[in-house]
């Protein structure tokens, strides 16, 4: 019997009364439940072991990554931590060095502020402008004897000596410059040591200083003097100092550079000695007297335009030979000069003046 | 009985006891949706072991659904019913009339099954929620909001799904009657 030609279909509910029939549905055969049963647990436990070999690659990669991070964080504070001892180390140092440049002959930084001081003359030893930074250093030294005299002190030896020494590397750096530079720059030299030779004159005059500290100031004096005697020969022709200078370290007092290079001039050659004002020293030698021996009161102290009334012949020589024939005494010749000449004192320290006329 | 939501966390984790509760829960209806709509017990079999087995795919990907279950797996069940409407064009009357010899007992059996077979290919006929729509609410007996869950689609969309599925298993069947 067919069900289909029962029904009239003119509405849904013929529709839904065939679907119904559809509901019957036999029962499953339980082995076939047993076995779907089995095969779906079995496809379950071989996913739940694949999950758990993965979870547990995953935990080991974090394992492995976590710890790589934390020792990469190790690494960074390490690094940081030298980072900042040494960016403290640093700024210490540069607060202390800076606090040293006021410092004085005897104080706890002194010492720092020379060393610095070498440091950074042997490390512009190159540069063109090197001159300029001696002469500052050495109106720093002119500084420092100042306050020492103003506050009643005997200014040191080792600053005088250190004074000598910068004006002298002043004028080696100046040396080793090209001829028109070299001549811009023994200008400036001069102009400087005038200045402090002024300082020094008016220290003299303003402050009534005990006998030691006149002494002192008076030996620099005559170490300015000097220096401004050999700038001056130099402007006057710097032709006469054209051979190629060694070099010279910090160390060495530059002073002799301008006799060593003067000594190689021919024969003929216009010499310091001979220029007008000079006296006819011997050929080079800004220190001898006219006949050949070295005495800087030879220096014709006419002819130094800046050498006050009383000023000091150079001390290193003077003490040495004191009357050398045909040279003036300085002493006779400036009334109001100290009775005695600085090199004639006994106790007077040996200090390294230009090496050139030492030598001699 | 743990409820629907403690055992889909546990099926996640792959627990074997809140799987084999799965399984027991709602392989029978599953069973029961693929008969109705294929026809035969082995078909039916295919489709219920391939809806678990994508389930449990799902699971393994860390997909799968975290509530309403059943519908998950009516969906699953109903793709795949209607892939194998698409692969096979079997819905052709494979019984005949053309058996006069046969008693009278087997030939009312041999009519049903006829009728039955026509009208899956009139369900096959429809579109796949049409289908889904017709069967879960006069086959399974599920309510419209269950059937709404189950297609993802609101209540009014499956009322008017179910309008017209009846309106066009009316017309289909109208017109094989009259072919006959």
């Amino acid at each position: 019997m067919n069900m289909f030609r029962n029904l009239p279909f003119q509405s849904n509910s013929d529709v839904i009364s065939l679907l119904v029939k559809l509901q019957t549905v036999p029962d499953r055969q339980p082995e076939q439940v047993e076995s779907g049963r089995r095969l779906f647990l079995e496809q379950a436990e071989v996913y739940r072991v694949e999950i758990a070999r993965l979870d547990k690659r995953r935990q080991g990669y974090k394992r492995v990554n976590s710890f790589t991070r934390l020792k990469d964080f190790q690494y960074i504070r390490l690094f940081s931590t030298i980072m900042i001892i040494l960016l403290i180390s640093m700024v210490g140092a540069s607060l202390t060095l800076a606090a040293s440049q006021s410092s004085l002959p005897g104080q706890a930084f002194y010492p720092l502020k020379l060393w610095s001081e070498d440091l950074r003359l042997n490390l512009s030893y190159y540069s063109p402008a090197s001159y300029l930074l001696a002469l500052d250093f050495s109106d720093q030294r002119m500084r420092e004897i100042e306050a020492i005299t103003k506050s009643g002190g005997v200014p040191p030896d080792a600053v005088l000596v250190r004074l000598e020494n910068q004006s002298d590397l002043a004028i080696a750096a100046a040396l080793r410059l090209e001829q028109r530079q070299a001549i811009m720059a023994m200008q400036a030299i001069h102009n400087r040591i005038q200045s402090q030779n002024q300082v020094l004159e008016q220290l003299e005059q303003e402050f009534q200083v005990q006998p030691q500290v006149e002494q002192t100031l008076s030996r620099t004096r005559e170490m300015l003097q000097l220096r401004l005697r050999q700038v001056e020969m130099y402007l006057e022709e710097p032709s006469l100092f054209l051979q190629p200078l060694p070099q010279v370290s910090a160390q060495v007092s530059p002073g002799s550079l301008l006799l060593q290079q003067s000594e190689v001039v021919p024969k003929g050659t216009p010499v310091p000695g001979n220029l007008p004002g000079t006296a006819g020293f011997p050929a080079g030698c800004i220190s001898c007297t006219p006949g050949g021996t070295l005495s800087p009161s030879t220096l014709a102290p006419g002819s130094i335009q800046s050498t006050p009334a009383g000023s000091q012949p150079a001390q290193t020589t003077a003490g040495n030979q004191p009357n050398q024939p045909g040279s003036p005494s300085t002493g006779e010749n400036q009334p109001g000069s100290p009775p005695e000449a600085p090199g004639n004192q006994p106790d007077k320290p040996e200090r390294p003046g230009p090496g050139g006329y030492r030598k001699r | 009985m743990t409820s629907e939501k403690d055992l889909l966390r546990k099926a996640h984790s792959f627990d074997p006891d809140a799987l084999a509760e799965i399984y027991d829960s709602y392989s029978p209806g599953i069973y029961r949706y693929a008969f109705r709509l294929l026809g035969e017990q082995d078909l039916a079999e295919d489709c219920l072991a391939e809806t678990l087995s994508r389930f449990l795919l799902a699971l393994k990907n860390n997909g799968g659904p975290r509530e309403h279950l059943q519908a998950y797996l009516y969906r699953i069940a109903h793709n795949y019913i209607t892939d194998q409407y698409r692969r096979k064009e079997q819905w052709e009357h494979e019984l005949t009339e053309a058996h006069p010899d046969l008693e009278q007992d087997v030939r009312a059996s041999l009519n049903s099954r006829i009728d039955e077979n026509k009208l899956r290919h009139a369900l096959s006929c429809l579109t796949p929620d049409q289908r889904q729509v017709v069967v879960l609410k006069f086959i399974e007996g599920m309510d419209n909001r269950a059937i709404a869950r189950s297609i993802g689609k609101p209540i009014s969309a499956v009322k008017s799904l179910q309008h017209r599925a009846l309106a066009a298993l009316r017309r289909m069947l109208k017109n094989e009657l009259e072919e006959e």
